[in-house]
């Protein structure tokens, strides 16, 4: 008998249109009815249930970031698209919209709360007119909520989902774009490089500030290199051990380093830890750093003459 | 002063150790440490995570506010299900090191914290017991 059920299941409903759970055929085949009707119900009384869901919007504060037009507008197309989804049982359609909405919102800084709230409003407003709807008869409501519900859960998964990922997307786009800029070699006089350090070093950053490093010191065929630590908040046993070799590696390439900003704290901390950093020449602040480097490279900075003021004029 | 008891830290990635870090040196400030400490205490948080991302992939750092008789302090539980460490002693002196490291994380961690404690057991997992009391 189960398995009868099944096979006709397999045969009978194809691919994504099945909405439902597993199920006998006559229940799938009355789940089809039921949604028709209720995609007909939908359409109906389409003005009045979108006002419904944007004025609860409203009142919950969701979407703040919105006028009201948008939400309204934005709120017509999910409506359609929810229904469409009932109808045809492919989600396709929404996942591709909900894509596009996130695109835009994201920017605007609606959160993910306020998405997964304003589909689960959706999910309730319309639950409620299905409850008016079918109140007097409460077995036929309990079949149209059997049908319903998976399929709404569905759409709210698509929904939020949806927009997680567009998130997710965009978290790791700008965690490239911070990497490429986050570690600039510059050369401040012949022979003499500064890499200041901004932010959290772990692994994968050390490795790369390593290598634009060495990169830099053979294309400007420096001599000395002051590395600026003062962006750094916290420097553990991982952290100095990536500094002392980046310190040998330059060593190697024939260039002096002189590492600048390391904190009272971060330095007591490192000396209990009990890192080695004696081969590591270290100065208090990057503007005494580049003054010991402009030592080691033969500059000598002096102050002009104060220009007489006519010059000055001209 | 509300304090929430407990917080955890699923640990799997470098981007949780500066996660845990953080949390720990909020919770630090929190409960009245300042200073150097706040360094100390991060940079500690920062050794246990590392390991556990290191040898155990995967594990967790609960962090709690320690309130004994007279004193307070923090309190770091650094636990995973790793493959445990095979000889403690060994692993606590300076220098030794199964990976690349320096060999200073756990040694040099008990010399930060006022309490250390480690209990390990081979193929089932390792957890760190920590506290820093409040001068």
């Amino acid at each position: 008998m189960a398995d009868s059920k099944k096979r006709d299941k397999r045969t009978r409903i194809p691919g994504p249109s099945s909405l439902a759970s597993p199920m006998g055929t006559a229940m799938l085949e009355s789940t089809a009815v039921l949604l028709r009707e209720l995609v007909s119900h939908l359409r109906e009384n389409r003005t009045q249930l979108r006002e419904e869901w944007a004025r609860r919007i409203t009142e919950s504060q969701l979407l703040v970031a919105m006028t009201q037009e948008e939400i309204f507008k934005e709120a017509t197309a999910v409506y359609d698209n929810y229904v469409a989804v009932l109808e045809t049982g492919s989600v396709e359609a929404l996942e591709a919209y909900a894509r596009d909405l996130s695109e835009r919102i994201i920017p605007r800084g609606v959160e993910t709360r306020e998405v997964l709230g304003i589909v689960l409003l959706l999910r309730d407003v319309l639950a409620r007119s299905l409850f008016k709807k079918y109140q007097a008869d409460f077995g036929l409501l309990n079949r149209v909520l059997d049908a319903y519900e998976p399929a709404a859960n569905r759409i709210a998964n698509t929904v939020g989902v949806g927009f997680v990922q567009e998130r997710e997307r965009i978290i790791r786009q700008q965690q490239e774009a911070i990497r490429e800029l986050s570690t600039p070699v510059l050369q401040v006089r012949e022979r003499l490089l500064i890499l200041p350090i901004i932010g959290v070093i772990d692994p994968q950053r050390a490795r790369q500030v390593t290598e634009q490093l060495l990169r830099g010191i053979r294309a400007n065929r420096a001599k000395v290199v002051v590395i600026d630590i003062t962006g750094v908040p916290s420097v553990d046993s991982t952290v100095a051990n990536h500094l002392v070799q980046t310190v040998d590696a330059s060593r190697l390439m024939g260039a002096t380093v002189i590492v600048t900003g390391l904190s009272s704290e971060i330095a007591q901390t490192l000396v209990t830890i009990g890192v080695d950093l004696t081969k590591m020449k270290t100065i208090g602040d990057l503007q005494g750093g580049i003054e010991e480097a402009e030592r080691l490279l033969g500059y000598r900075v002096t102050m002009m003459m104060q220009a007489p003021e006519q010059t000055a004029a001209k | 002063m509300s304090l929430k008891a407990e917080i955890h830290i699923p640990i799997n990635s470098d981007a949780d150790i500066v996660t845990a870090r953080q949390q720990g040196r909020e919770l630090a400030q929190q409960a009245g440490f300042n200073g150097s400490d706040l360094t100390v205490i991060s940079t500690a948080i920062s050794e246990v995570a590392r390991n556990i991302v290191e040898h155990a992939r995967s594990g967790e750092i609960v962090l709690s506010v320690a309130n004994g008789p007279g004193r307070s302090g923090l309190v770091v539980v650094a636990r995973d299900h790793g493959p445990g460490i095979l000889d403690i002693s060994l692993a606590m002196q300076d220098g030794y090191s199964t990976g690349k490291g320096l060999g200073l994380g756990l040694p040099g961690t008990r010399r930060l914290m006022d309490e250390f404690e480690i209990t390990s057991k081979p193929g089932a997992g390792t957890t760190v017991t920590m506290k820093k009391w409040r001068r």
